[in-house]
């Protein structure tokens, strides 16, 4: 069943930290590309123990989270969008995997991610050229079936179609109920 | 699966000082204790001088690890549980004059799964009164402790129901029993959460009628380092909630405001301290003040 396979669940450190603990090269990539951006935040980050540093900010409207490895090169920008925003092909094809694959679901939020090479992805930013980039969607999402009853994040292609998903699992939050 | 717990004694480098504190382990073998370095090394590129001085990890799945608290976490945890006090103090002269009750409230929540599903959820809380508007100055007095039982059943990630009962030892009456009902809903915003509880009690007395009451308590969860609350960070704790009451005919209303600090160990455990502050008794006069210096630890096995 296409719903089980690659399911892994997702583990997570994420914390705060300053400009000045990041990598030049990653500072100075996101000066280049997000010229006078205000309230840039730091985060550390660890996921199945691969290390990375993430920048976090509002552009032009949007949330824009970038990626950075621990030299300093840029990953990728994720960007906080709706389903309204996908193109229709794309929200086709997810809808019909998620329908297939769970019998019970809601969408909980979307980010389109973008990769390529720094150059491609500082004209993204600046000169709003969308050109020698990937695009994948990672979407959070509550997904029941007859085995599982879970928050899942898929990663989904430029198409639409499903990469990979995992369990994401929720920290126990008995001092909210007792 | 065995857990062990090294704190910081010599034994690797002079930066990083550790020894193996076994529970379960006899000895740590060498390389065991190396790979101990290198992952603390590895968890912390961007600020070297934050090696850990204690932390927990398993014996058998020794990359599994769960993320360090520093010393100038728990410091800063301690700092802030004193300026907690020294607000109680400051707030308990002022309200001084009205039917006004101060003290401490210790409570301790252990839960333990029988399944993904249901989970079982064992809870004392207690409340000590130290100052009281009547008889001004420090005034010991044991208030009550419950002890509560619970069964909860998960429903989705989101949605929980539990049913319980509470057996109250009470200073001075009977002690009195308690059945409880809730539903628990939580809601994910973009950088905190929010957690809502309906809850509906029936109180038994020896003396007097049954007393029913209609709960609904909206709390958010807020992370003070980060996005995401991740195990060794600090979270910022808040509810408030309305409790609507049925005795012998009559209604009462209480409300209820909770401020608290909190520290997220590691997934099995959560250390909390704040105020609790009751609006008591607000429509029968006189009205009833309590103000509770909350400390809170909950444990999952």
């Amino acid at each position: 069943m296409a719903a089980e396979s690659g399911a892994q669940e997702k583990a997570e450190i994420e914390k705060r930290t300053q400009a000045d603990e990041v990598p030049v090269t990653a500072v100075e990539w996101l000066d280049d590309a997000y010229e006078k951006a205000r309230r840039i935040r730091w985060y550390y980050e660890e996921t199945s123990g691969i290390q990375s540093y993430e920048a976090k900010l509002k552009w032009k409207g949007q949330m824009h989270s970038v990626e950075f490895d621990t030299s300093g090169m840029i990953q990728d920008i994720e960007i906080l969008v709706e389903w309204e925003e996908l193109p229709e092909n794309v929200r086709k094809n997810i809808a019909a995997f998620i329908d297939s694959a769970f019998h019970k679901h809601r969408i909980e939020k979307i980010q389109k991610q973008w990769t390529g090479a720094p150059s491609d992805l500082e004209d993204l930013i600046d000169e709003e050229e969308q050109e020698a980039l990937n695009t994948s969607y990672e979407i959070e999402f509550y997904g029941k079936n007859d085995i599982h009853d879970e928050l899942w994040e898929g990663l989904f292609d430029a198409e639409g179609r499903l990469l990979k998903k995992r369990i994401v699992k929720l920290i126990p939050n008995d001092n909210l109920n007792f | 699966m065995h857990y062990s717990l090294i704190l910081n004694k010599p034994l690797i480098t002079k930066e990083v000082q550790f020894i193996g504190c076994n529970l379960g382990v006899p000895n740590l073998n060498y390389a065991l204790r190396n790979r101990v370095f290198e992952l603390s090394k590895a968890n912390f590129p961007h600020n070297p001088n934050r090696y850990p001085s204690f932390r927990y990890y398993t014996s058998q799945d020794i990359t599994a690890f769960i993320p360090a608290i520093s010393k100038t976490d728990i410091f800063s945890f301690m700092r802030l549980s004193i300026i907690l006090l020294f607000l109680i103090l400051y707030t308990v002269p002022r309200a001084a004059g009205q039917d006004f009750n101060a003290g401490l409230m210790p409570e301790f929540a252990v839960s333990y799964k029988w399944s993904d599903k249901i989970q079982q959820i064992i809870k004392i809380e207690s409340l000590h009164e130290m100052y009281e508007s009547t008889s001004p100055g420090f005034n010991y007095g044991h208030d009550q402790t419950d002890l509560q039982f619970f069964i909860q059943g998960t429903l989705n990630p989101f949605r929980k129901i539990a049913v319980g009962y509470q057996y109250r030892l009470e200073n001075g009456s009977p002690n009195v029993h308690r059945f409880i009902q809730q539903a628990a809903f939580l809601q994910r915003e973009y950088g905190f959460r929010i957690g809502h509880r309906l809850r509906t009690d029936q109180t038994i007395y020896v003396s007097d009628r049954a007393k029913f009451r209609f709960r609904y308590r909206l709390s958010a969860v807020i992370p003070l380092e980060g996005q995401s609350l991740d195990a060794g960070e600090f979270y910022l704790i808040t509810s408030g909630e309305p409790i609507y009451s049925l005795q012998n005919l009559t209604s009462d209303l209480e409300i209820r405001f909770v401020g608290a600090i909190g520290f997220y160990i590691n997934n099995r455990t959560k250390l909390e301290m704040g105020l609790d502050y009751r609006f008591e008794k607000l429509l029968i006069s006189p009205t009833r003040q309590k103000l509770w210096l909350n400390t809170g630890l909950f444990y999952s096995i």
